[in-house]
Order: structure tokens, then C-alpha cells, then sequence
């Protein structure tokens, strides 16, 4: 409401001012939006912050040059697909006009309005996005650090892990036993562990036919679960073993030295560990006391506003907006909605209802695609399901819907990346 | 305030209808509804044979009617059928006039 009268304000005195003042003047009062994270929720909600209304002044905070995307990643480990599609520059948010600043955020002050940089630059703002994907919780499982990722690969964010955990499947010897060790729920991209048992044993079946997949799991169910094990069934029959959370498979503890993976029941020695530790909000939602006791951050469900700091949205991976998983597509859909209640707020409207969706894909084979989708709404402030909409492709499909799935996986990721950073 | 809410006697209306999914709850933004299917339909991303189809240069009436054919299960969609049952008739005539003619302002200004 004060910007509305400022604005007013400004309005009827420009006409009486040069032409140089008044401009100075529009500038002062246009909206300032900094969001921390240039991955798919920030770059997503940049994008469309710029496009609803180009007053608004939108900068993008992020200590990487370029973005290395999670989704495509399992493609690479399993050997059929290049790191170099994983790169995705932000030069699209520049042709948006967006502002980017490459340094780490290390403060917030919600109070102030503004976030500090580390070296000590300062940028006020009238409304900051937070999106800072995810953490890891070092120590979980116990005796797992950076450290020892080096030996086990988590390869759970894009990039030299991705690489790693690739080049040890390829000097694994026929007959070796890989493990994917999974946390428990909830953690970035539900699907992804199984979509990636399911590549990797894809290259195994072709070049190392004796080895087997041991997936250690600390939970009982998993995401589009009858779907992959109709196609490890038929795909993969003997590959790939599953020890569920009730069957004693959490891994408790990890063993570098001796690649031994500790459970309660047993103690596996394998020849590659990949270890999937468990995670929290990124750092800044941690240390700026966004994030609940649980590690992740609490919203208002129509805003994504954060429920601790007024004035701060969180998307993405860092916040609590269950049922909704912590995906790439979730992310892109929570920053549209995030920036279509900022560009309500700032210029003093009221913002409407949120209309929120997921699609995931899954790559079971090179030309064997599976998917599930949700349609969310909110009510009484709860993300909700449409009763009816989404669910998971559907069982004994023919293997031509299967190849249309796998292709539109890849046409899908063109997209959402397109749609994100433009 | 979403709209259904702003008068009384419409709440307590409201109260009386039947609880059926998204026709229940407070009406989402036609923006809100719209801007998902660009993540998957990006308009600048170039399509071929076998990707996710391209919505560009087609009219309201024509993506209503796809629309409303997965929803009800006619066409062989793999995933849209399972996406159109999550709005009402109401919303996907929202959603069909708003991708028209954006995507069609999108074209005149060369994107």
C-alpha cells in the first residue's frame, strides 16, 4: 500500500519535474528481488518475475558460473548420455534482464532488508527468494564425510561425483557388486536412486553381465515402485537385489577403508559404493535460521513465504511443500507461483490461489521411460492432491509407450530447461 | 481474497456444494493454471517427430479440445490424461484461451 502511494506520489510530480528527475524517481521506485540460488527454482522464478512485471528489478545470487543439471545426470553414470548436456548456462536470464551477481550469500537480515555477500557487499531488497537446493548431512550414515565421497561417491549433485562414480563402474571388474545406498525420505529427487540402479544395471547387463546392483534402503516404499520392478523383472531379472528399511537394509555406517557398508543385520563388502547421504535445506536456509529443527524450511503453501522470516520465500528443493516432491519440475512449478505472489505483492495486490504440478520421468532403459505426475492445489492452506489427476504410467504397457515415454523424458528435459533459464 | 470468499452468502453457498475436487476449492489464477504447461511445453524450443508436442499456432477452440479429449481418456496420450483430470471444464477453457493468445504475442515479439 505504501509503494502504491509512492507511486501516485511520483506520478503526479513528474509531470512537474525534468525529465532526468523523474527518471531517477521511476528507478526508486521500482521493486528490488534478490534470489539466492540460480538453479531451477531461483532461475525459474527470475524469469517469470521479469516477465509478469519488468519493473520489478530481479538479481540472481549464485557462486557458480554455470549450472550443472541434476536430472539428466543418472543418464551419464549409466553410460548413455555426456556430461556436456548437463551444462546449462545463465546467459537466457541475462536476455530477461535479470542481474546476476556470482558470490556466496553468508546473511540475512530480515529485519534490515538485506543480505549480506561474502566480502561485505550488501544488497537491499523488498522481497528475497531463497533457493539453495540442498545440503548434505555429513556423518549420516556415521564415517561419511567429503572425504570419504571421494572413495564413495554420492555423485548426488551434477559434476565430478557424476564422473567418479561413472569411471569406477567402468574399472569394475565382471562379478562386482555395486551399491546405492539410500537415506531415508525425504531427499532430492525420489525416483532417482531406482531410475539409477536401473541405468546402471543397464550397463552392467552389457559389459560386465556377472555384477550386481545391491540397493541398501532406509525406507519401505519408493516412488513409481511397482513400475520398476515390472521392468528390473523383465529388464534385468537376478541384476538387482533390493534390502528394505524392515528388511534390515538402512546402512548405518560406512567403512572406506574396507568398502563395507555397515547395516543393522549385515556388513556388505562391495567393489562400488554409492552412497546417497542423507540432507537438508542448503546452507544459507540453515544459518540464517530459516529451517525448522527437520533441516528444511516452512511456507505459507499460497506464497511460498517463508513462515519464520516476513518478507522471505523459499522454493525449491529448501522448503516443506509436501505432498510435493523435491524435484526439478516442482521446483520450476513453486517459482512460478512464488513469482506470481511477489509480483501481487509488491505492487500492494493481493495474491491469487496456486495452481501447483509435478511431472517426473524416469529412464528405466535407453528406450524404456516411465513417469508420474500430481496436480496440486492449495486448501485451507494445504498442498493438496486433485482428487483424480496424476498417478503413475500405467502397468503392462506395450513397449511402444514405454519408447514414447523415454523420448518425451528427453524432450522434457529440453524444456524444462528452456522454461527455467530461457 | 479469492473471490468465492469475499460475500457470505456465497461461503455459506459454497458449503452446500458437494465436496468434488478442484471445483471445491477457492479458484487458482489462470496465470497460475497456465504457466505449468510451459515446462514441459516450452514455446522456444525447437520439436520434432516423437518429442512433447509443440502448442504454438493453435487456436483456443482446437487446444479445448484436446484438452478435453484426455480428460476424458479419448486420444492415446501417455501422460496429458492423468494432467487434464486435475482441472475442471471451466479451467481448461481458461487455460486453452490464455495459451492462445499468449503464445500468439510470444510469436509477434519474435521469441
Amino acid at each position: 500500500m505504501k509503494r502504491r502511494a509512492f507511486l501516485q506520489m511520483t506520478a503526479t510530480l513528474a509531470g512537474m519535474l525534468p525529465l532526468s528527475l523523474r527518471a531517477r524517481e521511476e528507478m526508486r521506485a521500482r521493486a528490488r528481488v534478490v534470489i539466492v540460488g540460480g538453479g531451477f527454482a531461483g532461475a525459474t522464478c527470475a524469469r517469470y518475475l521479469r516477465r509478469l512485471d519488468p519493473d520489478i528489478h530481479v538479481t540472481v545470487v549464485d557462486d557458480q558460473r554455470e549450472y550443472l543439471a541434476c536430472p539428466l545426470s543418472n543418464w551419464v553414470i549409466g553410460g548413455v548420455g555426456s556430461m556436456t548436456r548437463l551444462r546449462v548456462n545463465r546467459a537466457g536470464l541475462t536476455r530477461a534482464g535479470v542481474e546476476q551477481i556470482r558470490g556466496r550469500v553468508e546473511a540475512v537480515d530480515g529485519v534490515g532488508r538485506q543480505v549480506t555477500l561474502a566480502g561485505g557487499r550488501r544488497l537491499g531488497y523488498d522481497r528475497l527468494v531463497v533457493a539453495p537446493g540442498v545440503d548434505f548431512k555429513w556423518g549420516s550414515p556415521e564415517g561419511y564425510d567429503a572425504e570419504a565421497a571421494k572413495r564413495m561417491p554420492h555423485a548426488w549433485r551434477a559434476g565430478p561425483q557424476t564422473e567418479l562414480l561413472r569411471d569406477q563402474l567402468r574399472a569394475m571388474k565382471n562379478g562386482g557388486v555395486v551399491a546405492i545406498s539410500v537415506p531415508a525420505a525425504p531427499f532430492r529427487c525420489p525416483p532417482g536412486p531406482y531410475e539409477r540402479a536401473s541405468l546402471i544395471a543397464h550397463y552392467l547387463k552389457q559389459h560386465k553381465p556377472r555384477s550386481k546392483v545391491l540397493i541398501l534402503d532406509a525406507n519401505d516404499k519408493f516412488s513409481k515402485q511397482p513400475l520398476f520392478l515390472e521392468a528390473w523383472e523383465a529388464l534385468y531379472p537376478g541384476l538387482i537385489e533390493r534390502i528394505s528399511v524392515t528388511e534390515g537394509g538402512a546402512v548405518r555406517r560406512v567403512d572406506v577403508k574396507t568398502m563395507t557398508l555397515h547395516t543393522e543385520l549385515e556388513d556388505h563388502k562391495v567393489d562400488v559404493a554409492n552412497v546417497i547421504p542423507a540432507q537438508t535445506a542448503g546452507r544459507l536456509a540453515l544459518t540464517s535460521g530459516l529451517a525448522e529443527d527437520s533441516g528444511w524450511c516452512a511456507v505459507d503453501s499460497d506464497t511460498f513465504e517463508s513462515r519464520r522470516m516476513p518478507g522471505v520465500h523459499v522454493i525449491g528443493d529448501a522448503c516443506i511443500a509436501n505432498p510435493m516432491p523435491k524435484s526439478a519440475s516442482a521446483a520450476n512449478s513453486q517459482a512460478k507461483n512464488c513469482a506470481l505472489a511477489i509480483a501481487a505483492l509488491v505492487n500492494g495486490a493481493a495474491p491469487g490461489s496456486p495452481s501447483l504440478h509435478n511431472t517426473c520421468y524416469s529412464l528405466v532403459a535407453p528406450h524404456y521411460g516411465i513417469s508420474v505426475n500430481e496436480i496440486f492445489q492449495v486448501i485451507d492452506g494445504k498442498i493438496t492432491v486433485v482428487e483424480g489427476s496424476g498417478g503413475i504410467s500405467p502397468l503392462s504397457a506395450a513397449a511402444e509407450f514405454r519408447a514414447r515415454e523415454a523420448a518425451y523424458d528427453r524432450s522434457w528435459y529440453q524444456s524444462i530447461v528452456a522454461d527455467s533459464f530461457g | 481474497m479469492p473471490i468465492l470468499y469475499r460475500s457470505g452468502w456465497l461461503c455459506a453457498l459454497a458449503m452446500l456444494l458437494p465436496i468434488t475436487g478442484a471445483a471445491e476449492s477457492p479458484p487458482r489464477s489462470t496465470e497460475a493454471l497456465a504457466f505449468n504447461c510451459y515446462t514441459c511445453h516450452a514455446p522456444q524450443v525447437r520439436r520434432g517427430k516423437g518429442d512433447i508436442s509443440s502448442l504454438k499456432g493453435k487456436s483456443a477452440a482446437t487446444l479445448l479440445q484436446k484438452l478435453r479429449d484426455f480428460k476424458n481418456g479419448a486420444g492415446d496420450a501417455t501422460l496429458m490424461s492423468r494432467i487434464a483430470r486435475g482441472y475442471s471444464d471451466e479451467e481448461l477453457a481458461r487455460i486453452a484461451e490464455f495459451l492462445a493468445d499468449d503464445l500468439r504475442a510470444q510469436d509477434r515479439k519474435g521469441r
